[in-house]
């Protein structure tokens, strides 16, 4: 007996050894309660010149609604006009586009090719140009991001693409197939097999690039018009939230002097040149640091070096903003960066801003409402 | 060797404490106030480097007398960890803790599920097999390692659509010493302390141990106490360096290995060796991606490829001279 209560002392000399350093260092581990709430909602300030921008309508549009197209491109154009003197889009390519809305509202659509989008990023485009029911499929994961991609016509195509359904899908006689270069090659062999014609969407990291896609795409689909005028869209967008950006500084706004543009899953890290996002902040006259790879898409960043930086507005794209504010709220090495000291930090749709399509308009909005939140207005 | 070791340890955690963005200036200010008491606000070096040192040593070493311990053990050069599925295990109860979530309301769920994945994994592997020696522990161990890298593989397949989850994965799988902080090193220190002195404790029969059982139980040995009692240190061990750095692959296999030739099979001499060797190499790796600023290779990245080569040269050194391999 004697024997049994001396065996396992090693063992509770050990647990105990553990669990008193822990209870000592994490007991005495100083919890940071967060007080108030530190992510703010980007919301669009009031405009006494300019028209509302609405991110749901600028949305709809996006989505490929010609009426709310037509009516977003007329008011932008004036909010141009109004701010300096000349309108959202050259006026030859204003009269274009408005031309373009109304032959295609006029039209009725038209039965034409049936179509299999393998990636995000060509169902996005074909979603917003043709009706749901020449889509035969839509890649699964794509499902779940209702607050970017339109809902209803997503809930018109029953179909999935997966690897099990090929023959459903071969069944459905496909016309043309939309496949990226990191399409499994297999997957790529069997459409071809199967007499299925293919187009192939490269990488996209600039916005000169959604738009060559975009035109291609409308292209193999004969639906040319249709995508030069949300081409016309979004590059009128752009400009708009450039409008209003200036037009917000012209008030006697002051714009954050040292804003860091972050994305956080692991680790918090910067894009690169390489990415869409990089070339969306350089447009907003946001320099980032170490951003020069030409390999890496983004690279990991310590809090030491984000402390160092002392930015005066972070700007995080994130899927989960509590986790984002807990971490923060108990960081004491972000505690007192400018950013966080004026609670000057916002958390913005990682999914909106990693979606290489005509929703990037919707990404670069959500930077600069941000960057507004994080000046002195 | 061993002074020329502690040398280069000393060199390396000297440029990981004044390497960094901040100057050395402001941070030695910060310092000075920290213990002046006339501020508590965030210091680079204490703050961040300093724990960044510790968990390197730790894991660096945790890893490599792990590794020894396991070659020992089973007299196999190409033992590790991961031979009994330990590092299956841990893999497996933080990839569900990264699925559920957990971890963003409770930080600590993944330490406690590392090294709870490395008991159970041995736990499970002792009670089917210890009464049936060391031949059947092996192959219990590689069959519950199997099983674990598949049901690993299952459920990362079955949730391939979440790339968020998946990126998640990647990065905790390359292992990283970004951000890490006092939390990952009150985790990980304790398991890391318990872990060595065990090891230490029983260098002599794990000497012993490899003239085979029935020698060791001649001697006097209680070959089975020994044996679970060593494979709870590895445990704590890999389940603390898993925790606070991630996967850090063949560092457990090439670095003993190569110590083992050098300065012979004795673990007297073995085990310190490993863990000086492990801490320094692990840090001075980690001054390496810093300071020439490598962002597009981990830590754990970094360690495998250059273990993989380091050891197909050994390989090939060995053919060459005709040797054969034991």
């Amino acid at each position: 007996m004697k024997k049994r209560l001396f065996i396992p002392l090693p063992y509770l000399l050990s647990i105990t050894f553990i669990i008193v350093w822990w209870v000592i260092a994490f007991n005495s581990h100083e919890k940071t309660v967060p007080t108030k709430e530190l992510t703010q909602t980007c919301t669009q300030p009031e405009s006494v010149i300019l028209s509302k921008l609405d991110r749901q309508t600028i949305r709809r549009a996006l989505d490929g609604d010609l009426t709310t197209i037509v009516q977003l491109l007329t008011d932008w154009d004036i909010d141009a006009r109004l701010i300096q003197d000349e309108g959202v889009l050259p006026n030859e390519q204003f009269c274009h586009a408005m031309s373009l809305a109304r032959q295609l509202q006029q039209e009725t659509e038209e039965t034409s090719a049936r179509l299999l989008p393998q990636t995000f990023v060509s169902a996005s485009f074909l979603l917003a140009l043709s009706p749901p029911e020449n889509i035969i499929a839509l890649p699964k994961a794509m499902r779940r991001h209702r607050h970017l991609y339109p809902g209803d016509k997503m809930d018109a195509i029953s179909l999935d693409i997966d690897g099990y359904n090929t023959e459903i899908l071969a069944k459905n006689k496909p016309d043309l197939a939309f496949i990226a270069p990191y399409s499994h090659p297999s997957t790529v062999q069997t459409l071809k097999n199967q007499g299925i014609e293919l187009l192939s969407i490269d990488n996209i990291s600039s916005v000169d690039e959604v738009i060559e896609s975009l035109h291609r795409v409308g292209k193999a689909i004969n639906e040319n018009r249709r995508a030069t005028l949300l081409a016309l869209f979004i590059e009128a967008a752009l400009n708009t939230v450039d409008n209003h950006l200036s037009a917000w500084c012209e008030a006697g706004n002051i714009l954050p002097k040292r804003p860091l543009y972050l994305t956080r899953v692991m680790n918090f890290a910067i894009p690169t040149e390489k990415t869409l996002q990089a070339k969306l902040l350089h447009r907003l006259g946001i320099n980032q640091p170490n951003v020069n790879d030409t390999i890496a898409w983004q690279h990991c960043i310590d809090l030491e070096t984000i402390a160092h930086y002392t930015p005066d507005c972070l700007i995080i794209s994130c899927s989960d903003t509590q986790a984002i504010h807990n971490l923060i709220d108990q960081s004491k090495a972000l505690k007192h960066t400018p950013a966080v000291a004026t609670r000057r930090v916002f958390c913005i749709d990682e999914e909106t801003q990693n979606a290489p399509c005509q929703y990037l308009v919707l990404a670069y909005f959500d930077i600069a409402e941000a960057l507004k939140m994080g000046g002195n207005g | 060797m061993k002074y020329s070791l502690w040398a280069t340890l000393v060199v390396c955690s000297i440029a990981t404490l004044i390497l960094g963005p901040t100057s050395l200036e402001t941070v030695w200010q910060g310092v000075l106030e920290r213990f002046s008491g006339t501020s508590d606000s965030w210091n680079p070096l204490l703050d961040e480097r300093l724990p960044r040192l510790l968990v390197l040593i730790a894991t660096g070493a945790s890893l490599s007398v792990a590794g020894g311990v396991m070659q020992s053990l089973f007299q196999n050069p190409l033992a590790s960890p991961g031979v009994l599925g330990m590092t299956a295990g841990s893999s497996l109860s933080i990839l569900i803790v990264l699925i559920t979530g957990c971890h963003i309301i409770y930080p600590f769920a993944i330490p406690i599920a590392a090294i709870g994945g490395c008991l159970l994994t041995i736990m499970i592997i002792w009670s089917l097999s210890r009464c049936h020696g060391m031949y059947h522990l092996i192959l219990t161990g590689i069959a519950l390692s199997t099983t674990l890298i598949a049901i690993h593989g299952v459920i990362v397949y079955a949730l391939r659509d979440q790339w968020q989850l998946m990126q998640t994965i990647a990065e905790w799988e390359a292992g990283s010493t970004l951000d890490r902080t006092w939390q990952h090193a009150h985790m990980q220190l304790p398991l890391t302390i318990i872990g060595l002195i065990g090891c230490w404790r029983y260098r002599r029969e794990i000497n012993i141990l490899a003239l085979g059982d029935e020698d060791a139980c001649n001697l006097g040995v209680d070959v089975d106490t020994v044996r679970w009692r060593l494979f709870i240190c590895v445990a704590l061990l890999i389940g603390g360096a898993m925790a606070a750095v991630g996967v850090i692959a063949f560092f457990g296999l090439v670095l003993p290995h190569v110590i083992r030739r050098l300065q012979g099979p004795d673990n007297i001499r073995l085990i310190p060796l490993c863990a000086i060797a492990g801490a320094t190499v692990l840090v001075l790796l980690d001054n390496i991606l810093r300071f020439f600023t490598i962002h597009w290779l981990s830590i754990g990245n970094l360690s495998a490829a250059l273990g993989g080569i380091f050891f197909l040269g050994l390989l090939v050194q060995q053919l060459r001279q005709g040797a054969t391999y034991a």
